[in-house]
Formats: structure tokens, sequence, C-alpha cells
């Protein structure tokens, strides 16, 4: 479904210049949930804003079901992939009705029967009518997720790209999140990239996961893999350690990786 | 927000205001204005800046049931005559009453602020927000522009206009108009900088929304609230260059009755007859004034930051 090939981003000219996404090879089935963890910084999120055409001047190839994606893209091709951000607080107008913001995308790509849509895609990610009129400060940070995510969803988009979309929730919130995103992935045969700096979260949600550090894919590895911490890079392993809990002894042999 | 208990008790149409599901998009739009309402209304001095600018829209409205005249007849037997039971200002030095004047002059006064927002506002939006969201060479060019009518002192940028477009009540407006655009531009531009990255308008291109879309849907009305608290910050200045302009003969000609204008006729007999200048002066103070507090306090309830942040 998604086949990225070569993939580089360099931002910056001159001896500013930074490569922040450098040889990134990427292939996801079709239905199937993949993840890139990495720290900040590590070119993660970058890798979903070329793919939704947010940065342009990309290298490399990136085909989504076959076709190589251009750096301009048609109103129509933008139907078929969608993003969810990270953080529910900045994602939304702040001066926009949730109908309003569920209502713009099928607006724009001339949709009929925008009510009932709106409607039905609330309810499917839990959220009743009475939502439709309010106001994003009106909601809960997970209320907005929702709102979010539906609007990612009422194009009926076949790929959906995930950027950290429960780090900014809490921890019971980020479950229920979590939860409904799978059990949307099942009902509409989705196709998941989703980008955490969590190897919990994103071991919840994916069945594989490519490591990233410093712009570069280091490793590629399997759920078993995951969980059981058997992994070949060292900057894997680090991160896997980390990701077990705060232990000083362990802190202290942790290194930067260039 | 009240609690729920108080909610109840309410009366029926605030019950529809706050109620905590609207029903529709027009249920919506209704509370968040009555809820921005409500904060304005705390802020007792606010309210004093609005009630004096609804006070001048009324007196402009009612203006030949107020006056009593038509503010232009001439009584030379009875000139500069001390305000009285008849003449509560007084009368001028062509024995025209001073308080039929004030009330006809606020009719000029609300027709030039009318006229200045409809010109400033959507030159200094526009400028300002496509050259935020554009960026690169368009940037450079609107903001040098920008830059160059910046630069001029508004009053004497003012008076070249009127010298050539010739002296009169619209064509001061026009000037008053030009100059004072640029910092509005200024101010959309830098506002549409930091909304340019959010991930709001991200989303929006993602879903495929066009520029122009983008500009009109999404990122004017988060500049516009600023630009309506900056020009009503302005109306204080706009006054005072009209009357500024009229003072100097180049604004409203006689005998149409600008506050401006009738300082300037009277300035001779400041001492003398000390109401002939002071009342328009104190006119001009007072709505200036309330335009002031008026802004003040809607700076308050429309800053985007406090009104929908979180």
């Amino acid at each position: 479904m998604i086949d990225i090939e070569n993939l580089g981003i360099v931002f910056g000219s001159g001896k500013s210049q930074i490569a922040a996404v450098k040889n990134v090879n990427l292939q996801v089935a079709e239905g199937e949930s993949y993840g890139i963890v990495g720290e900040s910084g590590s070119g993660k999120s970058t890798v979903l804003r070329a793919m939704v055409g947010i940065y342009s001047h990309w290298t490399g190839t990136i085909r989504i079901a076959g076709e190589p994606l251009k750096a301009k893209r048609s109103v129509s091709s933008r139907k078929h992939m969608q993003m969810v951000f990270q953080d529910p607080y900045g994602s939304l107008h702040p001066r926009r009705t949730v109908d309003d913001t569920l209502s713009e995308p099928l607006i724009i790509h001339g949709l009929k029967n925008r009510e009932d849509r709106v409607l039905k895609i609330l309810k499917e990610v839990g959220l009743g009518p009475e939502f439709r009129f309010r106001y994003p400060h009106q909601l809960s940070g997970g209320q907005r997720q929702r709102v979010a995510i539906a609007r990612a969803l009422i194009l009926e988009p076949r790929v959906i790209l995930l950027d950290e979309p429960t780090s900014a929730l809490d921890v019971s919130v980020q479950a229920e999140i979590l939860n409904l995103l799978s059990a949307l992935r099942k009902t509409h045969g989705l196709t998941y990239i989703m980008v955490s700096h969590d190897l919990a979260v994103v071991g919840h949600l994916c069945s594989r996961i490519a490591v990233m550090n410093r712009g570069e894919v280091v490793e590629e590895m399997s759920e078993e893999q995951m969980r059981s911490g058997d992994v070949q890079h060292d900057y894997t392993r680090q991160l896997w350690t980390a990701s077990q809990g705060y232990d000083r002894a362990a802190l202290e042999t942790f290194k930067e990786f260039a | 927000m009240m609690s729920e208990t108080a909610l109840e008790q309410k009366s029926g149409s605030t019950s529809w205001l706050l109620a905590d599901s609207p029903k529709n998009a027009f249920q919506a739009k209704c509370q968040r204005v009555y809820i921005g309402w409500m904060a304005f209304r705390s802020n007792p001095i606010a309210m004093l800046g609005l009630a004096i600018v609804l006070f001048l829209c009324l007196v402009a409205l009612f203006a030949p049931l107020i006056a009593g005249g038509d503010g232009t007849t001439q009584d030379l037997a009875n000139r500069l005559a001390p305000p009285s039971a008849e003449h509560w200002f007084g009368t001028d030095e062509l024995g025209r009453d001073i308080f039929a004047r004030i009330v006809w002059g606020s009719r000029v006064t609300l027709y030039i602020i009318f006229l200045v927002s409809i010109i400033v506002m959507p030159i200094g939006l526009i400028i300002g927000t496509t050259a935020g969201l554009l960026g690169g060479v368009v940037d450079a060019t609107l903001m040098r522009i920008t830059d160059i009518f910046l630069a001029f002192p508004r009053l004497i940028l003012a008076l070249a206009f009127v010298a050539v477009l010739g002296p009169g009540l619209e064509n001061a407006v026009l000037a008053i108009a030009l100059t004072t655009w640029s910092p509005y531009a200024r101010l959309a531009r830098a506002e549409t900088l930091t909304l340019r990255n959010s991930e709001y308008i991200m989303a929006a291109q993602i879903m495929g929304a066009s520029r122009i879309r983008v500009l009109f849907a999404h990122i004017m009305p988060m500049c516009l609230s600023s630009t309506i608290v900056r020009l009503t910050l302005d109306m204080a200045g706009i006054i005072l260059t009209a009357a500024g302009l009229g003072f100097l003969g180049l604004g409203a000609q006689p005998p149409l009755a600008e506050w401006g204008a009738m300082i300037a006729s009277g300035r001779d007999y400041l001492l003398d007859q000390w109401w002939v200048p002071t009342i328009p002066g104190i006119a001009i103070l007072v709505v200036s004034l309330g335009f002031n507090l008026l802004g003040d306090g809607l700076r308050d309830v429309l800053d985007p930051r406090s009104s929908g942040g979180h």
C-alpha cells in the first residue's frame, strides 16, 4: 500500500544545512499498522509531513497503492491520505465549531449529505450529536482528539498517518484513543503509520516498528522482538531499556548515537 | 462558566444561551457572543466606554429631534452669547447655537469613523494576511509598500493627500484611511506568521483547502479580533486627525458643523468667550475617551488566547 524509497529531506542551505531525513525506505502492506519510533528530532514526524505534502522539497519516491506522489498534490488525491496531529489543543481551529471543522473537508471535496456524514462520523469516534455545535474550548483533550480523528476519517481515506496521537493526553485517555484507533482500523480496513517516542504506545497498535535515529532508520523490528527486547542495534536496545522505566544504573550506560 | 444549579434557576432565554450542548450553529454563535458579553459586562470602565459610544450613536441618529434646529441658522444680534437656558452651550461668532452644532457634528464624526473603518480594516487585513501566508517575494513587496506608508508622519501625509484631492470631508476621510492602514497590515502579518505553522492550518491544507480558503476562512477570523481592538483604540487618533484637518480648513467645509473646524473658528475667542472653542474640544475628548475605554474592554474579551485558548 505504501512504498517509500530513498526518502530524503534537507532543511536550510549552506553551512546551516541539516539533513532531517536520510535514505529512508519503508514498505507497509494494506491494512497493516506500522510504527516509527525515535527520540525528538530523529526525523519521524518529518517523514509523515513529507507524505501528506506539507513539505514538498523531498527527494526519493513515495508510492501510495502503486501511484507515485508528486510534490504538488491535486485536491482529489488528498482524499486518500489524512493525518492526525499530536496536539489536540492546537489542531482544531479555536473559532470553529465541531460541525464547521467536520463539514469543511466535505465542502472542499463537494460531497453531499453533509449532516448525515457528520453525525455518522461523530458516532463512530464515540461522540454524541450533542457535541456537534460545541467549540474546541468546550471539549476535553480526549474529546478534541476524537474530533481530530473524525476529521481525518470523514473523507474515507485508506491511509491515516498518526503523529504521536496520544502523547498530549493523560494515560487513561491514551488507552481509550488507542482502542478507538484500533477498532476503526478493523471496521474500515485502514492502513496506519504511527509515529511515537513511546514504545509501549506503538507496541499496542503496531505489528512492525521502524526505529529512527538522526534521520535514518537504524532497525526494523517485529512485535515479538519489541516485547522480548531481542534487538540488534545498540540504539534500539538503549531505547528499549529506557522504555522499561527509570533505572539509574542503566541511565549511566546511555550514550549519544551519531 | 456557571455551576449547574445556577444554570437551572435562570430563565428560558438564559438557559438557551448557556446550554451545555447547543442544538444548532446559530445557538452556538449566540452562546459565544453572550459569554463574551458577560465578560465585557463585568468591566465597568469598558461599559462606560460602550455607554459613551452608544450615546454618540443615539445623538447622531436623533440629531434633528435633539438639536431643535439645523445648527446653521445665524443670529448676528445674539453672537457670542454665554451658556444660558435658551442656548445651553452658548452661541458662536455668527450667533449659531453651539449645542445644535455639537449634536449635528456627532453625525460628521460618526460618518468619518464609519468610512475610515470600512476602508482601513479590509485593506490592512488583506495585505497583511496575504503577505504573511504567501511569504517570499509577495511578502517583501507588500511589506516594503507598507513601510513607505509607515515612514510618513500621518498628519503630514494626510495634508499632502488633501492638497492633491482638494479639501472636503470625503477627501479627508480618504486621506486618513490611506495613512492609517499600514500598522494594521503589520499586525495582521505578524499574527498570520504565528498561525501559518499551526496544526489546524496544516490540517486544512492536508484536506485540500486552497490558499484562498485558508486565508479567508481560517486565518482572517483569527486576525479580525485584534484588528477590531486596534481600530477602536485608534479611533481617538482618527477623530483627532479629522479634527486637525478640519482645524486647518482641509476637512469639512463651512457651514457643515464639524468639531475640529468649530475649534478652529472659535480659537480667537478662547480668552473672552471660552465656551466657543472649549465645548467642541470637550466633545472630542469625551468621544475619544469612550472609544479608548471600549477598545481596552474589547481587547480583554476578544483576545483569542483568553476566550478560546483552552
